[in-house]
């Protein structure tokens, strides 16, 4: 090799050396405030439940709860069945059937004894023609379903929106489970302030966890690897993007599976985009854009203890779907919304969110494959410090392996659940490998979602089904 | 600064965090055993107390001691706070009176909880005091008076604990002094909580209504509402009150559509003719007094409120529409009677109207 190219090599290698250095100075300190702020955060809420901060009374808002569902047949009588029997004064749900060619609606309308009613439908956002409703006569809550022709999830919801008769709704995937008292804790920001226009709900891994009367009467780690791992990484990540953002009013996601919206609001933003996959980002993104444009004094919120059971992928190739849809999702919302970024009239969420989903979310598998084909080259040119390529990559693991631990235990000292010294050991022992091995196979996922991008862009894909443990 | 120091620096901060999560989990284990111990103890004192008083003997003067000395502290009171909630589930007899004498020592514990600058603990005191209804035997004017501060303060909860106190106190007087000094500091508390709350009011509320009566136009009118919104939980004997203040036209609008609801829940002849009007499209007022008027005059049923009914189902505005057809279904009015409607081309109409007439068959199905 030339001088001048070994110089050149080097002078690039340093170059490098030195973005990495700082792009990962950035994220470990991202990930380490976020834990440390979102552990305190956690007892600081407890402190306050135990403290009483609670409301004496049984106040409320009315709800809506929304429930798309496509091809739910296994699910969705226990999901609902569960729905109707939460402790909540004033609510109303409406089912969504997105043109399920499975037996979702025939089963909902046997178990329920619906009838068809001709409800005139008010069309405030779009969405695909609604074939037929049907609605039960009797109960203490009412139940709707809703037939509509398949639009995908976004279009279901915004069918669910226009039949709403509540101020508020929830959204609500039809394969998960509430807690008797997660409307009550989701609602209760609402109520603690006028302002908030938004709630995000916490949504956890229910594979293999008993829940009975919306109780949950056995906790433990799932007895899958794959699911497991999802435990340690969904405590991670609500603590992370979750909670710390919600303490700036920077939040950018509320999870599809569980979050509660002022229903005005979302219709003058137009509903749910129904040309992404992210539609559960896509709206908050909006609902940012909409009120900082229109001086709308606003705020949105996370309430920690509002708890939704829902199923984790148990098989990679599902998982690997999953997250290849996320990460279309979030690529989409933040290409719709890029106006956001830097734009000194999005305050927060254009300065801090934006930054951190567009570097450390969506550009994070380039980097990270970047990274180590640069690793590669040095080895290969005899440019590179084996010793400390070594002390960094354990480091790497035991930094993350602490925050996953750390995220882990501050969530179970802070929810009543009980959890078998078995768990905890899994769990000690699965953190280092969701941190490497699963976290690779995640980054390569996301890495090549988006080259498949134009061919995913709007199909949801189908995941296997497993029934709930309700009872 | 080297590279090699960083990673040393990253060593230190995990190794740290491993000793913390450690450290952590061994008290909570403690904390967990020691709260348990401590409930324990004041269920003895609970069983030993209510077994005394079932035999119309008063508690021992060592227990109103031990809780004297030992509630000033909040893991103490949380102690006894669950030792209650678990006597209550078991219905311990006499445990009402049990607290009744426990409610003694209020004034020893008030210092103790009103030191701290954030409130928290007063907070937990207060729904100590509305939960276990420790302020319903003639509470100390003076205890009511430092709750009345409270109330005004910054801290929801404190001021949401404060309020419910108050309430549960009895005394109407001071419940209307505190919100209208809430009024004046434009203090932001959710109008729901505000008029639920006060549904709670554990004293004479006919004289609570008077009291608002009296000092009604002193009141914004958000405040206006909550009142509004609490009569008409409450009680339907104020129609005529209410009727003139729906007649004022200088009210502001969300107190007369709060006037309006009123008339829904409680039927009142005067009202009729104005709820009729009101219901009547006019150009010069909002579409929200038709809406709201359409869904009250369900309790009125004449020619007139047929009338206003059926024409406003031809209404542009979707509210006014589906609150109409709602009041003429649960009139008892069949196709027969709504025939114009369905005889006209208006989808909108027939769409609508046949949906409620559908509803009331299938719940009539249902019954029988």
């Amino acid at each position: 090799m030339t001088n001048a190219l070994a110089i050149s090599i080097k002078y690039y290698l340093d170059v490098i050396n030195y973005f990495f250095v700082v792009y990962l100075l950035l994220y470990s300190t991202f990930l380490f405030l976020s834990v440390i702020i979102g552990s305190d955060a956690l007892y600081k809420k407890k402190r306050e439940e135990n403290l009483k901060h609670i409301f004496v009374n049984d106040y409320y808002v009315p709800i809506t709860v929304i429930v798309p569902a496509f091809n739910e047949e296994v699910t969705i009588s226990d999901s609902v069945s569960s729905l109707v029997n939460l402790e909540y004064k004033q609510y109303e749900i409406i089912v969504v059937d997105d043109g399920s060619s499975d037996s979702t609606s025939a089963k909902l309308i046997e178990k329920f004894n619906m009838k068809p009613v001709r409800k005139p439908v008010r069309y405030q956002v779009n969405c695909a023609e609604i074939v037929e409703i049907y609605e039960r006569e009797g109960g203490s809550v009412p139940l709707m379903l809703v037939k509509k022709k398949n639009g995908g999830k976004a279009d279901a919801l915004n069918a669910g929106i226009n039949i709403a008769n509540y101020p508020y709704f929830i959204c609500i995937d039809a394969d998960s489970v509430l807690q008797s008292e997660s409307l009550a804790k989701i609602a209760r920001p609402v109520l603690e302030d006028e302002e908030v226009i938004a709630v995000g709900g916490a949504v956890r891994p229910s594979n293999d966890v008993i829940l009975e009367k919306g109780k949950v009467v056995k906790y433990r780690l799932p007895k899958k690897i794959i699911p497991s791992m999802q435990v340690l990484e969904y405590d991670r990540t609500f603590l992370a993007s979750r909670i710390l953002f919600d303490k700036i009013n920077g939040a950018m996601i509320i999870s599809g599976a569980f979050g509660l919206f002022k229903k005005d609001i979302v219709i003058a933003v137009g509903g749910y985009n129904r040309n992404t996959v992210g539609e559960d980002m896509e709206l908050v993104v909006k609902l940012h854009e909409y009120c900082l444009a229109n001086a709308i004094p606003y705020k949105m919120r996370y309430a920690t203890d509002a708890i939704c059971w829902t199923q984790v992928p148990e098989k990679l190739g599902n998982l690997i779907k999953q997250r290849s849809r996320w990460h279309i999702g979030l690529f989409q919302s933040l290409i719709m919304h890029r106006n956001i970024f830097l734009n000194p009239k999005m305050g927060v969420v254009g300065f801090i969110s934006y930054i951190y989903f567009l570097l450390f979310e969506l550009l994070s598998p380039y980097i990270e494959v970047f990274g180590t084909l640069t690793i590669l080259l040095a080895y290969i040119l005899d440019m590179l410090n084996v010793r400390f390529m070594v002390l960094f990559f354990l480091i790497y693991v035991i930094f993350g392996s602490v925050m996953s631990m750390s995220s882990f235990f501050a969530r179970m000292h802070t929810i009543d659940l009980g959890i078998d010294i078995r768990s905890v050991l899994k769990a000690i022992s699965l953190c280092a490998i969701e941190i490497t091995a699963l976290r690779f196979v995640l980054a390569a996922t996301r890495f090549l979602s988006l080259i498949n991008y134009h061919r995913s862009k709007r199909r949801w894909g189908v995941i296997d089904r497993k029934k709930i443990n309700i009872s | 600064m080297k590279i090699e120091n960083v990673i040393y620096i990253y060593l230190a901060i995990s190794l740290s965090l491993i000793a913390y999560n450690i450290v952590s989990a061994i008290a909570f284990r403690y904390t967990t055993k020691l709260n348990k111990e401590k409930k324990q103890r004041y269920k003895d004192i609970i069983k030993e107390s209510t077994k005394l008083l079932s035999e119309s003997k008063p508690m021992k003067e060592e227990h109103l001691d031990y809780l004297r000395k030992n509630l000033v502290k909040v893991s103490e009171m949380m102690a006894f706070d669950k030792a209650l909630e678990e006597m209550e589930d078991k219905e311990t007899p006499y445990l009402r009176e049990m607290l009744s004498e426990v409610s003694s020592i209020i004034s020893d514990l008030m210092p103790a909880y009103s030191r701290t600058r954030d409130g928290e603990r007063m907070t937990f005191f207060l729904y100590e005091l509305k939960r276990h209804h420790l302020l319903e035997n003639s509470p100390s004017p003076e205890i009511l008076d430092r709750i009345e501060i409270i109330a005004r303060r910054d801290n929801l909860y404190m001021r949401e604990n404060a309020l419910q106190a108050i309430y549960s106190s009895g005394e109407a007087e001071r419940v209307v002094r505190v919100l209208r000094y809430m009024d004046r500091d434009e203090i932001k508390h959710n109008g729901r909580l505000l008029a639920d709350g006060l549904v709670s009011f554990s004293g004479d509320k006919d004289e609570l209504i008077k009291e608002f009566f009296i000092y009604f136009e002193r009141f914004s009118a958000p405040y206006k509402v909550i009142i509004l919104n609490y009569i008409r939980y409450v009680s339907g004997d104020y129609g005529k009150e209410i009727l003139k203040i729906l007649r004022d036209e200088k009210q502001d609008s969300e107190v007369r559509y709060s006037a309006i609801r009123y008339f829904g829940d409680y039927y009142l002849e005067e009202a009729e003719p104005l709820l009729v009007e009101l219901a009547t499209e006019n150009p010069n007022r909002r579409w929200e007094y038709r809406a709201i008027a359409s869904k009250a005059l369900v309790r009125y049923k004449s020619r007139a409120v047929m009338e206003v009914l059926k024409n406003n189902m031809s209404d542009p505005n979707w509210y006014v529409r589906y609150n109409s057809s709602e009041s003429l279904a649960q009139q008892g009015y069949t196709y027969a009677n709504m025939a114009e409607v369905f005889d006209s081309e208006d989808k909108y109409a027939i769409e609508m109207l046949q949906y409620r007439l559908d509803q009331r068959e299938n719940r009539e199905e249902e019954r029988l």
